[in-house]
């Protein structure tokens, strides 16, 4: 039935939620806990924490955030397709470089918008 | 069984391509205007320049679309059994019919009024951008029209609404105009995260995205035990209507439409009423009809009443509180608002007359009828917003006082459309409310449910309306003229007026010309493709399969969405 080809999603999904769920019950039992203010305070990098975790990001962040996205998807599509190139044939070739001519434009928009001048 | 999605490896043939030039020209033509704007004319043009050569851009390849499309209904075009041979068009996703293809030249049509009007007025510094969104807002609309599977349904109609998101809250320096888009998008989202999960619950279901197969699976499971529990079906349909509720304005999902309608840009406001809402009728009588028609009433197997009395509920409640909202408003805009909203309502009339109509054809027909010559009015009455709003600086229903004796034309023109959305005869508004009122009570040969209280109530219901609909005529005519009627009409306002009017008049003084091309197209629209007969070649790679797992060959001879069966209630 249906139901038996989505038992190994779904066994997937328990097992990805025991890898996350599973050592922080482990450790909530097992580890010893002693804090100190040191212990206490924001960890980035190691470095000292400065000022607020709650400031304003700038607007202009949000337009590298989607070029980001674009491209971040056009490499999860470009790379399958590259790895099964040959099985694939024209039709993906011509599928993909279509994909490929819109992201284009949208780059193209992008750039001449002055999306991508940082003020 | 289930149908697994497999990746064509050929090409589609050349009367693919050419069937899909209308929608390819589009948004080749929306990317075409785009780079125009921001390559060449930006930064070099004044504004007003800019607009005025991107709107002749756009309207030149919104025409050369409808040439197109008018040009495939063209005896000998397509031959006939291209148009019957090819349920494997693009895979499957499409159909390639006499519905799409006459559907398809009124989406352009609504198309190009809605540019000619946009013309008229520079409400945008994002001129490039609004003619694009305009571009792809259609090929959406037109895609979802011819949808014959899910994920091509869904993709397409979030193509269109998330452009319309965007072109609501185009108009510079307008808060309202943000504000509404922000709504709509908010609601929308919503409305379609809903719909998306309906649309999963069914395909959890049945195990397949394609309407015929689905409505098939479903007829299957009426007599095959456990498909689905009743309560899925029921969450199923409910999350499928919700979506679709929100797309046509129906009652509990409306709350977007006041402010969207008078907060977006009056063309836009022309669009969605007229467009989109037409797209979203017949993508949702599609689904009703292939996909769900199994589900029109309660056969035991389902735990919901059945979306025939689901949707004469909601026509009712849509149009009494359209129609009493509408009453007390003085924004021309806010009227016009509530009064879609209740003409949502007799749509689903109409959509539920198809569910049990013994003629549903005719009944589709009639539906067809009343979305084309109500988009159309749509289109005039708010080229005549847009004039108030641009022009004059207000949407008051008061500053329409004696427009009649200064400016008698599209006054006259307003009159007509007016009249014709009351359902006077013998305009094309009342045309269509009597076909499909005619359909709801002719309730089919199994006696089963008879819709008189729903068209009791649609009845009562357009005598509530010609009250605020006379009060717009009152003004018109009756009163003396305020100071801003001084202001002439653009010719895009006169155009789209006559034009809306001129139909108007013409279909419903020879209501056949229009009904019976409709009821062709409404004979192909219920009509779903046979099970996919593997008849494509495939290619030396062999990735091609059939795309149906050969494990069921009993799908044949099955009549989707079957007549409701007789349990009379």
């Amino acid at each position: 039935m249906i139901l038996s080809r989505y038992l190994f999603i779904g066994m997937l999904l328990l097992f990805a939620i025991g890898f996350a769920v599973a050592p922080l019950v482990l450790i909530r039992i097992i580890a010893p806990r002693r804090p100190t203010p040191h212990k206490g305070q924001t960890v980035e990098c190691g470095l000292e924490t400065q000022g607020e975790t709650w400031i304003r990001f700038r607007l202009q962040y949000y337009i590298f955030a989607l070029l980001f996205v674009v491209f971040d998807v056009e490499t999860v599509f470009l790379y399958p397709w590259a790895a099964s190139y040959v099985s694939l044939g024209w039709y993906a070739f011509v599928e993909m470089m279509v994909f490929l001519a819109m992201l284009t434009v949208g780059l193209v928009y992008a750039w001449a918008i002055g999306a991508l001048k940082w003020q | 069984m289930p149908t697994v999605p497999v990746i064509p490896s050929v090409w589609p043939s050349s009367s693919e391509w050419f069937f899909l030039s209308p929608v390819l020209l589009m948004a080749f033509w929306g990317v075409l205007v785009l780079m125009l704007d921001v390559l060449v004319l930006r930064n070099r043009t004044l504004l007003s320049t800019r607009a005025k050569w991107l709107g002749l851009t756009s309207l030149v390849g919104a025409l050369a679309a409808l040439g197109l499309a008018v040009g495939l209904l063209w005896p000998g075009v397509l031959a006939t059994d291209v148009l019957s041979a090819n349920e494997e068009f693009f895979n499957g996703t499409i159909a390639f019919d006499a519905a799409s293809a006459l559907l398809q030249v009124v989406g352009i049509g609504f198309l190009v009024l809605v540019i000619g009007l946009s013309m008229t007025w520079v409400f945008t510094n994002e001129q490039g951008e609004y003619y694009a969104l305009l571009f792809w807002s259609a090929v959406g609309m037109i895609l979802m029209i011819e949808a014959e599977e899910f994920m091509t349904l869904f993709v397409a109609l979030e193509t269109m609404t998330i452009s319309i998101y965007i072109l609501t809250g185009l108009e510079t320096g307008s808060k309202r105009s943000s504000e509404a888009a922000l709504k709509y998008l908010i609601y929308g989202s919503a409305a379609s995260a809903l719909f998306l999960f309906g649309l999963s619950w069914v395909y959890g279901l049945t195990g397949t995205t394609r309407l015929a197969a689905v409505g098939r699976a479903l007829v299957e499971s009426r007599t095959v035990e456990g498909i689905g529990g009743q309560w899925t079906s029921g969450l199923a349909l409910l999350l499928v209507l919700a979506g679709f509720g929100f797309k046509v304005a129906s009652v509990p999902f409306h709350q977007w439409t006041p402010d969207v309608y008078e907060g977006a840009p009056a063309p836009v406001t022309a669009w969605i009423a007229s467009g989109s809402k037409f797209a979203s009728f017949i993508a949702m009588i599609k689904v009703l009809m292939l996909a769900l028609g199994t589900w029109s009433v309660d056969t035991g197997h389902l735990q919901s009443p059945g979306w025939v009395v689901i949707l004469s509920i909601l026509a009712a409640v849509s149009m009494t509180y359209g129609n009493l909202a509408a009453l007390g408003q003085q924004n021309f805009k806010r009227m016009l608002a509530y009064s879609s909203i209740a003409h949502s309502g007799y749509l689903l009339v109409g959509v539920v007359a198809i569910g049990v109509s013994s003629q549903r054809t005719e009944a589709t027909g009639a539906v067809l009828y009343y979305l084309c010559t109500y988009g159309l009015a749509t289109l005039g009455t708010f080229a005549v917003a847009a004039w108030l709003a641009h022009d004059v600086g207000s949407d008051q229903i008061d500053d329409l006082n004696g427009l009649g004796f200064r400016r008698p034309v599209p006054a006259f023109c307003l009159a007509i459309l007016l009249l014709s959305l009351i359902g006077v005869p013998p305009l094309a508004g009342f045309f269509g409310k009597m076909l499909m009122f005619m359909e709801a009570l002719n309730a089919g040969g199994n006696g089963g449910i008879a819709l008189t209280w729903l068209v009791v109530v649609a009845l009562l219901n357009s005598v509530v309306s010609a009250f605020y609909y006379v009060r717009v005529l009152k003004a018109l005519y009756l009163r003396q003229p305020g100071p801003a009627i001084g202001k002439s009409f653009p010719s895009g306002v006169i155009w789209t007026l006559v034009i809306a009017a001129v139909a108007t008049v013409g279909f419903g003084l020879n209501p056949t010309a229009l009904l019976d091309p409709l009821g062709g197209a409404g004979i192909s629209l219920l009509t779903s493709p046979e099970p996919a007969s593997s008849g494509r070649p495939v290619d030396s790679n062999g990735i091609t399969q059939s795309a149906t797992v050969p494990e069921n060959p009993a799908q044949t001879q099955v009549p989707v969405a079957p007549a409701p069966s007789a349990s009379a209630r």
